[in-house]
């Protein structure tokens, strides 16, 4: 009796993962605090300045804390996901730009290597593309690793269902 | 100054070297453990071997087809026959938008071309700005690794560098503090510079497409948010397909620093709306190279470094020994197409172990090459007097049975009697060597008598 009580409680009282892409990217503005120097290009979900949205001085963007980018899909034998500039505006400094980085990336769209990921239609055609496998990084002072070298310090990747 | 007395200046302070030596081995250890959880690793070695040396016996008709896909797809194209038509190339695009400030990620080409001061010299402001190279910049020395430039440098030593040109605190030395204010740095850098120079890992012919790799990001900073980007490119960097591409990422990074893959695997085919794409194919002794058939598989390299991280000599000598853009085992068999004379030292800054060909993803037979090179050295007449000499006396002693006999019998004699005369400094194979003990008759005179 206790025991199925207990467990009933536990279930009531657990932290919810988040389980659509909205809840997600709302745990992710919460971990980054301020709204106002985030910028979204995830489909459905449009968040930032949309004046800023439309610029094509690429340097407008040195002041973004937060970017929120989708991804075609991931390849599982080194962690990268690849992202091409028409999913983020053509804006192709914005990911480097940014403190931080948060990528979505359906669940489905995973391959198992890099020759699997060249046959994905995303990869052809697009005037820049690129396969990211994380935030900026350096090793060059002594061998030590530092992240957030020039690029983004940190990257966040969520996987959602579609 | 040759290697070998390069090496012996490096070598005085030897707890300096087992430190050296200890990071290269470690990075070796890393790609070797990234290598081993690929199992199919030997066949993409295979594969990579295969799909250059194709390429390099199809090398103009690829180019041609890179350059046409290339020009459809917006980016102009320049050919320039050695280092200085390519520094002139890329200060003429400069001096036709009135430029002074360029940024440069890391381009082994660019340095075999001494790019930088030649367009310091014609006034323009040029700017490293990989990490690394950053460091090396302000200590106006080379990079002595193709892929880790500072790895010489230790983090005090940064810290004293940066405490003079950033004004980071006096005597700080943490790399996390150090790497932020070279952030800042950089970041003023990137958004002030009006053209960006790259490297270029590969090009794909298929597409007129190219791949630049790097950690850091720098690459894309540059180009990105300059008006005008450069890309800089041996021509032997060429691949036929874009599927060739999963080959080689696969390899690289995992070479190079036992990563997967690097943080950024940037895919470059068009120029953004508004931005001017450059790529200068550089050839400076390249198709020349290809015209030797003992030789040319080195035009197959990715400068993934794997070579240099396991090369007990370059370990424990440093590349600034190398007097060569490239340093290490592929340095060797890259430098000496350029200046027979200048280089001919360099084959001999090695002990055919053969671990460099063991390591290289592409497979190339770097030990063998050393080794073919020192007959040409030899044949040239630049082995140096002591070495001709040397050899030509030693050939006499073991081409004569009694006098090979004799020989022995008095190294035997001189180091049971007087060692002295062998055991002392003015003897080069002395030094850091131990001397055999003689033993007390030749191994014939004891078969004779036992037999």
């Amino acid at each position: 009796m206790s025991r199925n009580h207990i467990l009933e409680q536990i279930r009531r009282n657990r932290p919810q993962t988040p389980a659509s892409l909205p809840e997600h990217i709302f745990f992710a503005q919460q971990r980054f605090g301020a709204q106002d120097n985030l910028l979204s290009f995830v489909p459905g979900l449009p968040l930032g300045d949309p004046d800023v949205l439309s610029v094509t001085n690429p340097h407008a963007f040195a002041g973004v804390e937060v970017a929120v980018l989708p991804a075609s899909f991931g390849v599982a034998e080194n962690g990268a996901v690849w992202l091409r500039e028409e999913d983020f505006g053509g804006h192709r400094a914005l990911p480097f730009l940014t403190q931080h980085l948060v990528i979505a990336l359906k669940k489905t769209e995973l391959v198992a290597t890099m020759h699997e990921a060249y046959a994905r239609p995303e990869v052809a055609g697009t005037g820049f593309g690129m396969f990211l496998a994380g935030p900026s990084k350096t090793a060059d002072i002594e061998q030590a690793l530092v992240i957030g070298a020039h690029g983004a310090r940190s990257l966040m990747v969520v996987g959602y269902q579609a | 100054m040759t290697h070998a007395r390069n090496a012996d200046t490096f070598n005085r302070d030897e707890p300096r070297v087992d430190w050296h030596d200890t990071a290269l081995w470690f990075v070796r250890q890393k790609r070797d453990r990234a290598a081993a959880q690929v199992p199919e690793w030997e066949e993409l070695r295979e594969l990579a071997s295969r799909i250059k040396a194709h390429t390099l016996a199809c090398l103009d008709d690829y180019l041609v087809d890179f350059e046409q896909k290339a020009l459809a797809n917006g980016i102009r194209i320049h050919w320039a026959a050695d280092a200085a038509e390519h520094n002139r190339l890329v200060l003429d695009i400069i001096r036709q938008h009135g430029f002074t400030r360029v940024v440069k990620s890391k381009s082994m080409l660019t340095e075999e071309c001494h790019l930088n001061p030649f367009l310091e010299k014609n006034g323009i402001e040029i700017v490293d700005t990989d990490l690394g190279e950053r460091i090396v910049q302000f200590r106006k020395e080379p990079p002595s690794h193709i892929v880790l430039p500072a790895i010489h440098i230790k983090k005090e030593e940064v810290g004293d560098t940066f405490h003079t040109h950033l004004g980071t605190a006096k005597g700080a030395s943490d790399p996390q503090y150090l790497t932020e204010a070279a952030r800042g740095h950089l970041r003023e850098k990137f958004l002030g510079a009006e053209l960006a120079i790259t490297g270029v890992n590969f090009a794909v012919a298929q597409t007129g497409a190219f791949v630049v790799c790097t950690n850091e990001g720098n690459a894309d900073l540059g180009a990105h948010l300059a008006r005008v980007h450069i890309a800089c490119m041996g021509l032997e960097k060429i691949i036929p397909k874009t599927e060739h591409l999963g080959v080689f990422l696969r390899l690289l990074a995992r070479s190079a620093t036992g990563q997967p893959i690097t943080t950024y695997s940037s895919h470059f085919q068009r120029p953004r709306p508004g931005q001017e794409m450059h790529l200068v194919i550089v050839d400076n002794g390249r198709s020349a190279h290809l015209g030797r058939p003992e030789f040319r598989d080195a035009l197959k390299c990715i400068r993934c470094g794997a070579c240099l991280n396991t090369c007990p000599v370059y370990r424990r000598s440093g590349g600034h020994s190398y007097h060569n853009a490239v340093a290490g085992p592929i340095g060797i068999i890259l430098a000496p197409n350029l200046d027979l004379k200048k280089n001919a030292d360099l084959p001999f800054a090695s002990t055919l172990c053969g671990s460099c060909t063991n390591v290289c993803p592409v497979k190339i037979d770097i030990h063998d090459q050393i080794w073919r090179w020192r007959q040409v050295v030899g044949e040239a007449g630049h082995a140096g007097w002591f070495k001709r000499l040397g050899i030509r006396w030693m050939n006499s002693v073991l081409s004569h049975p009694k006098r090979f006999r004799l020989f022995g019998k008095m190294v035997r004699r001189v180091l049971r009697f007087a060692p002295f005369l062998l055991k002392n400094r003015w003897n080069p194979w002395f030094n850091n060597r131990e001397l055999p003990e003689a033993p007390r008759e030749s191994f014939r005179d004891w078969y004779l008598k036992n037999k």
